[in-house]
C-alpha cells in the first residue's frame, strides 16, 4: 500500500479536566504529503500526542476535518475507525512495551497485530518486516531476551505489521542509547524509503529532527513554525494568524501594537511606540 | 489463537481463577448430591431405627368356629404387592395360640407358637426341636418356675376349643437374641411367674412344629412379619411402599387379618426430615458458593483490569471490541469453565468421602438430576460473570485502556458498592422481619457482613489517611507508610468486604453447629429424663423402693420415677418424683424448679401413724349435737324435712404398707349423745398399715341435718393401745363432690375433736403426712384448672394445687404431666394399677456405666428392670438425623470461607505487589529504611484484615441469631422442649482468634515478601 496524505484544517480537539473544558488542539492546519516523513515537534503539553491519537482515531475531534487518505476521520464511526487501524494506520506508542504482547516473540507479536487486517488485504509475512527492521534474528527470542533498541525496533515492526499507508510513532526514540537510537531511525527512514508509507513521528530530540526532512513544530495547540531541511518557517495559518518565533515573541510581548506594511522587499512589522499608540 | 501462551503467561492468575471455579462448582453439584444422599441416609436410619413401626405385621383373628378352616399364613403373603417383595425382608410366618393349662391348682396361660425356622433362633439346651404335632419345646426358665421337663405332658385348653389338648414337652430352649428381626418385637421373653394376687402364672413361649396347628385342637392366629429393607427401600420407593401399606390394610380386613404397620407414620417422619435437609444443605452450600461468585468477581475484575495494557494493543491494531472481549473472554473463561466442571468431579469424591464417613454407606451412588443442572447454572453464571467484566472494560475507549492507572472516584461509593449495600440490607431487614423459611435468614450473615465490611471499608479509607497524616506528623513513618498504603489503594474495600464475609461465615458456621449440636444433646436429654432409663417389672411400690434402696439408698446413680397415666390422654398424667435424688440425678434435674419448689413438693415431714393389727378400735363419743337443716337459696324450692340425725360412723382410711392398698375401716355406729363408745373393726393390717384419713358418714338413709362435735378419746391398734393422733392442725379436710353444706374439722380439745355438720354425705379429713391437695408442677401445655386431678397408683384422683416455679420442661413427659412427690403419692397410697403405672429408674452417667450391675442387684430383689433409653443413644440418633447431617456441613463452610478470603489476599497481591515493591524501594531510594518499609508493608494489609475479621466475626455471631430460630434444627417443634438459640461465645471467640490468626499470617507473609522484592531495580519496570 502506498502512503496515506494527513491533512486537517481547523482541528480542535477539547477535553475536560477538574470541571475545566482544555484545549489541546486549537486549530490545527496541517497537510502531509504520501509517503512523506514529518517530525513533530514541540513541548511538552503541547498537543503533538493530541494530534497524533487523532491521526489513529483514538480521539474523536472536538471540531475541525481531519483526513487520513480518503478517511474522513471525524465523521467516523468506532467500527470504521478499528477497520483504518487495522489496516491503513500503525500506531507506535510511546514506551515499546506498551506496543507489545509481553508473552509473544517478535514474529507471533506481528502475527498478533496483523489478526485484525481486512480479509482483502495482502499481509507481508511476519518475517519480512523483521527483515526490514533488522530484527530477522530475533524473531524467535522472547522479548525478555531483546536490548531496549530491539524492543523498540519490535514496536515498530508491528506498528507496520500490515504495512499500513500511516505510520504515527510516539518519540520511538526516546529513553534509547545513540546507537539504538540511531538504529531505529534507520529501521524508519528504510520503511519510509521502500515502503513510501508516510510516517508521522514525535520527537523531542533535536538531533533526530535535524534529520528529518521536514518537522511541524506544535505550540499551545498551535503549528509555531515549520522546518524544511533545516530552516525554520513561521507558518501562516488559515485564519490569517502568524505565530511569532520564540525569539520575536519576546520583543514583542502580548498586547505590543504592530503595524504590518509589505514593501519590495516583503512584510514588515514594526512595533508602535507606546505614546504613539496613546 | 496465542491461547497458550496467554495462559502460560499467566497460569498463576488461570490457576487462581480456576481454583475459586472449582470450588464454586464442587459446592454447586455437592449441595444437591449431598441433599440427595442425606435424605437417602435418612430413608436408610430411619426404616433402620424404627423397624419395628415399620414392620408389616400381618395377623388374622382366630375363626369362631373352630371347625372352620383357619386362613394359613402363605394366603397372607400375596398382600405384599409383587413389585415391592424385593423391597421387603422375606416373610417370616407363624401361628400361634394362646393355651390355658388345666388341671392345675393355680391358672397358668402359655402361648403356643410356631414360627418358620424358630429352633434357628433359639438354643435348644437340652432334647430335639419339635418335628410331629403337639410337641414343644419350653424355654429353661420354665424349669425353675414351673418344673418342665422334657417328656413332660402339658394339659391345656386353646382359646374357644371345646376339649383340651395335650403337648409333649421333647426339649428345653434359651432365648438366644430377642432383638433379632426375626422376631419383629415378639420373642421368648426369658421369663415366666407364677400366679399373683393380680394374673395368673405365665410360661415363657413354648415353641412348637407347625403339624400341631393342623387339626382344630387350637386356635390359631396366624402371623406374617416383614419389613421394608433398609438400604434397600429408596427415596423413590417411598410413595409406592405408603400406598401398598395402606392398601394392604385393606386387604388384610377382608382375609381377617390386621396390618399393624406405622409404616406411614414413618413414611411422614422422613418426609419431615428430607424436608430439612432440602432446607438446610442448598442454602448452606448456595452461601458458599455466592461467595465463591463474589470472589471469582472480584477476582476477574482485578485480572481483566491488569490486562488493560494488552486490550489496548489490540484494539490499537484494529481489533474490534466485540473481538476483543471474545479473547479474553475465552482466555479467562476456560480456566473459570474447567475449574467449574471440575468441580462435579471433586464434588463427587467429596460424597464419596462424606458417603463413607459421616453417612455411612446409608445413600446409594445416584445422580439426581439437580445435579447436572446446579453444574450447568453455575457454569453459566460464572461465564456469565466472565463476560460482564470483560465487557465493562473492554468497552473503554483506547484512549483509556492506555492510562497506565485506571480512572477511578476514590474514596466515594460507586454505584455498585452501595448497589450491593442496600441490597445487603434490604435483604437483612427482609430475613429479620419476614417469617417464611427462605433463604434471606440463612444468608443473614453474609448480607450483614457485606454491607457492614463495605462500609466499614469505605471509611477506612479516609480514616487510614488521617492516621497516616497524623502519624508523620508525629514521626511514626511505618505507620504512616501502612495507612497511607491503605488510603490510596481502592483495592483494600474489596478485601475488607470479602474478608469480614468469610469471617462471618466462618463465625456462622460455628454458631450453627456448635449450636446445633448443644440442642441435639439438650433435647435427648429432657427426652430420655437422664443419662438412661431403667424399666421396672413391678407390682407394689414398697417392694420397688426397697429394692432400689438396697441397690442404691444413698442415691448416688439413680432416681426413682412413677409415671401412672389416666384413661383419657387430654387428662393430666402423674410424675412422682423423688425432689433430692432428681435433682442430682436427672437430667438438669436442678432445673426442674428452684430450691423452694423442690422443698414445696416434697412431702411433709410429720410422724405418720403406723400400726399393725387385725382390728382397728376406737373409743369416741359426740358432744351436744343441734339440729340443723340446710340452707336453702333464695326462691328454691326447700327440702322435704328429715327426721333427727339417729348416729354418724366413723370411718378410718389406711394404707397397706407392703401392698399400698388403701383400705377403707367403717366402724359401727356411734349413738348421738352417749358416753364414750368403744367401736371396733376388723382390719388385716399384720404387715404394717398407716393411718391416712378418718371420715364421719352417717347410716344408710340417715340423712337429717346435725351439726356438734365428735371426740375420739382414742385409737388402738393390736401393737399399740393408744396411737398418737396428733395436733388438730395436722387433720385437713377434704373437700368432697356434693357436700357443698357439710363441714368437718379438727379443734382443740381431748384426744382428736372433730367438728361436724353433716347432711349424710362423707367427710374426711386427711392427716398432715400427706398434704389434702397435694402441690404439683404442672406442663405448661395444660391449661391449668384449680379442679384438676391426676391419678393416684390406683387411679384415684388426687387434687392438685400448682406450683408456680417450674424452671425447664419437665424431663422425658414434657406434656400434660403433673409433678409431685413420690413419697406423697406413697403415702397416698392406692393399689398399683400394672396397666397405667410404669416405674422406671432414671440413671447418671455412673449409674449407665454401672447399668449390668444394677439390674443385675435389682434381679436378687426380685425385680426385673431393662435398660430402655440412653440419652447417649439419643444423641447419636439425633446425630443421624437430616438436621444434624446437614448442619456438618457447616465446618465445610468455615474452611471454605477461609480459603476464599486466602484467595482474595494472594489475588490482590499478585496484582498489585509491583507497583507496590515500587512505592516502598523508592522510598528506599530516599533513605528510608528497610525495617520501616518492612512493617509498613506487613501491617498496610495486616490491620484492615484483622478489623475485617473482627467486624466479620460479630455480623457472623448477629446473623446467627437471625437466622438459626429460622432453621429446622428438628423435624418436630419439639412441645414445651425449648430451642437453646444462646451465642457460643467460647466457639465465637475461638473462631474469630483463628481467624484472625490464619488471616493476619498470610498477609504478613506476603507483605514480608513484597518488602523483600522492593529492590531499586524494581523501580526501573514497567507496571505489566
Amino acid at each position: 500500500m502506498s502512503g496515506l496524505a494527513i491533512s486537517t484544517t481547523g482541528l480542535v480537539h477539547i477535553y475536560r479536566a477538574h470541571g475545566h473544558d482544555v484545549a489541546a488542539l486549537s486549530g490545527i492546519g496541517i497537510s502531509v504529503r504520501p509517503g512523506e516523513l514529518v517530525g513533530l515537534l514541540g513541548p511538552s503539553g503541547a498537543g503533538k500526542s493530541t494530534l497524533l491519537q487523532l491521526c489513529g482515531g483514538l480521539l474523536t475531534p472536538s471540531a475541525g476535518r481531519l483526513r487520513i487518505g480518503e478517511h474522513k476521520v471525524e465523521t467516523m464511526t468506532e467500527a470504521e475507525l478499528d477497520r483504518m487501524r487495522a489496516g491503513d494506520v500503525g500506531i507506535v506508542l510511546q514506551g515499546a512495551g506498551r506496543n507489545l504482547i509481553p508473552y509473544l516473540n517478535p514474529i507471533d507479536n506481528i502475527r498478533y497485530a496483523q489478526r485484525a487486517a481486512p480479509g482483502d488485504r495482502v499481509l507481508p509475512k511476519p518475517a519480512e518486516i523483521l527483515e526490514l527492521v533488522g530484527l530477522a534474528a530475533q524473531a524467535q527470542s522472547p522479548l525478555t531476551a531483546l536490548t531496549p533498541g530491539q524492543i523498540q525496533l519490535c514496536a515498530v515492526a508491528v506498528g507496520i505489521a500490515t504495512f499500513p499507508g500511516l505510520l504515527l510513532a510516539d518519540e520511538p526514540t526516546s529513553q534509547l542509547d545513540h546507537q539504538a537510537r540511531d538504529e531505529v531511525l534507520a529501521a524508519i527512514r528504510k520503511i519510509n524509503a521502500e515502503t513510501g508509507m508516510t510516517v508521522l513521528l514525535i520527537t523531542h530530540d533535536p538531533e533526530v529532527a535535524a534529520t528529518l526532512p521536514r518537522t511541524i513544530t506544535i505550540r499551545d495547540g498551535r503549528i509555531a513554525a515549520e522546518g524544511r531541511s533545516g530552516e525554520e518557517y513561521a507558518v501562516v495559518a488559515s485564519d490569517g494568524s502568524l505565530p511569532l518565533p520564540p525569539h520575536v515573541a519576546e520583543l514583542l510581548p502580548a498586547g505590543t501594537l504592530v503595524q504590518v506594511t509589505t514593501t519590495e522587499d516583503g512584510v514588515h512589522i514594526t512595533p508602535v511606540p507606546q505614546e504613539e499608540a496613546e | 489463537m496465542f491461547l497458550r501462551q496467554a495462559l502460560r503467561y499467566r497460569w498463576s492468575q488461570a490457576l487462581v481463577l480456576a481454583g475459586i471455579s472449582l470450588l464454586i462448582g464442587t459446592c454447586a453439584v455437592f449441595g444437591p448430591w449431598f441433599a440427595r444422599a442425606v435424605q437417602q441416609t435418612v430413608v436408610t436410619e430411619t426404616l433402620h431405627g424404627q423397624r419395628l413401626s415399620a414392620a408389616w405385621q400381618l395377623e388374622t383373628r382366630p375363626v369362631r368356629n373352630l371347625s372352620d378352616e383357619p386362613p394359613k399364613p402363605e394366603q397372607l403373603q400375596p398382600l405384599i404387592p409383587a413389585d415391592l417383595a424385593p423391597l421387603f425382608t422375606k416373610p417370616v410366618l407363624g401361628i400361634h395360640s394362646d393355651v390355658s393349662w388345666t388341671g392345675t391348682e393355680d391358672p397358668i396361660v402359655s402361648r403356643l407358637l410356631w414360627r418358620d425356622g424358630v429352633c434357628d433362633q433359639v438354643v435348644i439346651v437340652a432334647g430335639r426341636c419339635p418335628a410331629a404335632a403337639n410337641e414343644v419345646l419350653a424355654s429353661t426358665v420354665d424349669q425353675s418356675t414351673w418344673g418342665i421337663e422334657p417328656g413332660q405332658t402339658i394339659r391345656g385348653i386353646g382359646e374357644g376349643a371345646a376339649q383340651p389338648g395335650v403337648l409333649k414337652v421333647v426339649g428345653q430352649y434359651r432365648p438366644k437374641d430377642g432383638t433379632a428381626d426375626y422376631w419383629f418385637g415378639r420373642p421368648p421373653t426369658g421369663r415366666s411367674h407364677p400366679p399373683t394376687d393380680k394374673s395368673p402364672g405365665e410360661t415363657d413361649l413354648l415353641l412348637t412344629a407347625r403339624p400341631t396347628f393342623a387339626g382344630d385342637l387350637w386356635s390359631q392366629h396366624t402371623t406374617l412379619d416383614t419389613r421394608p429393607l433398609p438400604g434397600v427401600v429408596r427415596l423413590d420407593d417411598l410413595d409406592r411402599l405408603e400406598s401398598a401399606t395402606t392398601a394392604s390394610q385393606g386387604k388384610a380386613i377382608e382375609l381377617g387379618a390386621d396390618n399393624t404397620s406405622a409404616l406411614p407414620g414413618v413414611i411422614d417422619q422422613i418426609r419431615h426430615e428430607r424436608a430439612q435437609a432440602a432446607t438446610i444443605i442448598p442454602l448452606v452450600m448456595v452461601q458458599v458458593a455466592l461467595f465463591g461468585l463474589v470472589v471469582l468477581a472480584l477476582a476477574l475484575a482485578v485480572v481483566v483490569d491488569q490486562r488493560r495494557p494488552e486490550l489496548a494493543v489490540a484494539r490499537l491494531r484494529g481489533s474490534t471490541a466485540r473481538r476483543t472481549s471474545k479473547t479474553l473472554t475465552v482466555e479467562l473463561g476456560l480456566p473459570v469453565l474447567i475449574g467449574t466442571l471440575l468441580g462435579a468431579p471433586l464434588g463427587f469424591a467429596l460424597l464419596l468421602i462424606v458417603r463413607s464417613t459421616w453417612l455411612r454407606h446409608g445413600a446409594p451412588i445416584e445422580l439426581p438430576w439437580s445435579v447436572p443442572v446446579a453444574l450447568v447454572a453455575v457454569a453459566v453464571v460464572a461465564l456469565g460473570v466472565v463476560v460482564l467484566q470483560v465487557r465493562g472494560v473492554v468497552r473503554l475507549q483506547i484512549a483509556t485502556l492506555l492510562r497506565r492507572v485506571a480512572p477511578s472516584r476514590r474514596r466515594a461509593i460507586g454505584v455498585i458498592d452501595l448497589c450491593i449495600i442496600v441490597f445487603a440490607v434490604a435483604g437483612l431487614l427482609s430475613a429479620v422481619g419476614g417469617s417464611n423459611r427462605g433463604p434471606l435468614p440463612v444468608l443473614a450473615p453474609a448480607l450483614l457482613a457485606l454491607a457492614a465490611g463495605l462500609t466499614f471499608a469505605h471509611l477506612l479509607l479516609p480514616l487510614a489517611g488521617l492516621i497516616s497524616r497524623r502519624a508523620l506528623r508525629r514521626g511514626r513513618l511505618s505507620l504512616a507508610l501502612g495507612t497511607l498504603q491503605i488510603s490510596r489503594r481502592p483495592a483494600v474495600t474489596r478485601i475488607v468486604a470479602a474478608v469480614a464475609v468469610a469471617a462471618s461465615l466462618v463465625a456462622f458456621a460455628g454458631q450453627a453447629a456448635s449450636v446445633g449440636e448443644h440442642n441435639r444433646e439438650s433435647r435427648a436429654g429432657y427426652e430420655t429424663g437422664a443419662e438412661g432409663v431403667l424399666k421396672v417389672e413391678a407390682s407394689y411400690v414398697a417392694r420397688f423402693m426397697h429394692g432400689i434402696n438396697e441397690v442404691d439408698r444413698d442415691r448416688r446413680w439413680l432416681t426413682p420415677v412413677l409415671i401412672t397415666r389416666p384413661p383419657s390422654p387430654d387428662a393430666l398424667q402423674t410424675v412422682m418424683i423423688e425432689p433430692d435424688s432428681f435433682r442430682t440425678i436427672a437430667y438438669r434435674g436442678d432445673q426442674l424448679t428452684d430450691l423452694d419448689g423442690f422443698r414445696d413438693l416434697s412431702a411433709p415431714s410429720v410422724e405418720p401413724i403406723e400400726f399393725s393389727t387385725r382390728q382397728l378400735t376406737v373409743t369416741a363419743s359426740t358432744g351436744p349435737i343441734e339440729k340443723v337443716a340446710p340452707e336453702v337459696p333464695a326462691g328454691a324450692t326447700p327440702p322435704v324435712e328429715q327426721p333427727p340425725a339417729k348416729s354418724i360412723r366413723l370411718t378410718a382410711y389406711v394404707v397397706d404398707l407392703r401392698t399400698g392398698a388403701r383400705n377403707v375401716v367403717t366402724f359401727p355406729p356411734l349413738p348421738l349423745g352417749k358416753p364414750p363408745t368403744v367401736l371396733r373393726a376388723p382390719l388385716d393390717c399384720r404387715d404394717g398399715c398407716r393411718l391416712l384419713r378418718l371420715g364421719v358418714s352417717r347410716e344408710l338413709g340417715d340423712q337429717g341435718g346435725l351439726r356438734g362435735d365428735v371426740h375420739i378419746e382414742k385409737l388402738s391398734a393390736d401393737d399399740q393401745p393408744a396411737l398418737k393422733l396428733g395436733r388438730p392442725e395436722d387433720w385437713r379436710p377434704m373437700q368432697e363432690p356434693g357436700s357443698n353444706q357439710d363441714r368437718i374439722a379438727a379443734k382443740p380439745g381431748a384426744g382428736l375433736t372433730l367438728a361436724v355438720t353433716s347432711f349424710g354425705a362423707e367427710q374426711v379429713l386427711q392427716y398432715a403426712t400427706a398434704p389434702a391437695v397435694v402441690p404439683a408442677l404442672i406442663a405448661p401445655d395444660y391449661r391449668w384448672d384449680p379442679s384438676a386431678t391426676t391419678p393416684a397408683f390406683d387411679g384415684t384422683p388426687i387434687a392438685l394445687t400448682k406450683l408456680d416455679r417450674l424452671g425447664g420442661p419437665i424431663n422425658r413427659f414434657p406434656l400434660h404431666s403433673a409433678v409431685i412427690d413420690l413419697e406423697t403419692g406413697r403415702r397416698i397410697g392406692g393399689t398399683v394399677d400394672e396397666a397405667s403405672t410404669q416405674f422406671e429408674l432414671w440413671l447418671n452417667a455412673e449409674g449407665v456405666a454401672k447399668a449390668d450391675s444394677i439390674i443385675a442387684k435389682l434381679r436378687a430383689e426380685g425385680l426385673s428392670a431393662q435398660l430402655i433409653d440412653q440419652r447417649t443413644d439419643r444423641i447419636a440418633s439425633y446425630g443421624r438425623s437430616a438436621s444434624a447431617l446437614a448442619l456438618q456441613l457447616t465446618p465445610v463452610v468455615g474452611i471454605a470461607g477461609w480459603a476464599l478470603a486466602i484467595v482474595v489476599l494472594l489475588l490482590t497481591v499478585v496484582t498489585s505487589w509491583r507497583s507496590r515493591a515500587q512505592d516502598y524501594a523508592s522510598l528506599r531510594i530516599t533513605g528510608v529504611p528497610a525495617a520501616t518499609t518492612g512493617r509498613a508493608a506487613r501491617w498496610e494489609q495486616t490491620g484492615p484484615v484483622a478489623l475485617a475479621v473482627l467486624l466479620g466475626s460479630m455480623c457472623g455471631v448477629v446473623g446467627a441469631q437471625i437466622a438459626l430460630p429460622l432453621i429446622p434444627l428438628f423435624a418436630d417443634a419439639g412441645g414445651p422442649i425449648p430451642l437453646e438459640l444462646e451465642v457460643n461465645w467460647p466457639v465465637a471467640v475461638l473462631l474469630w482468634a483463628v481467624s484472625t490468626a490464619v488471616l493476619a499470617a498470610v498477609t504478613l507473609l506476603l507483605g514480608t515478601g513484597v518488602n523483600r522484592r522492593a529492590g531499586f531495580a524494581r523501580i526501573r519496570e514497567e507496571l505489566t
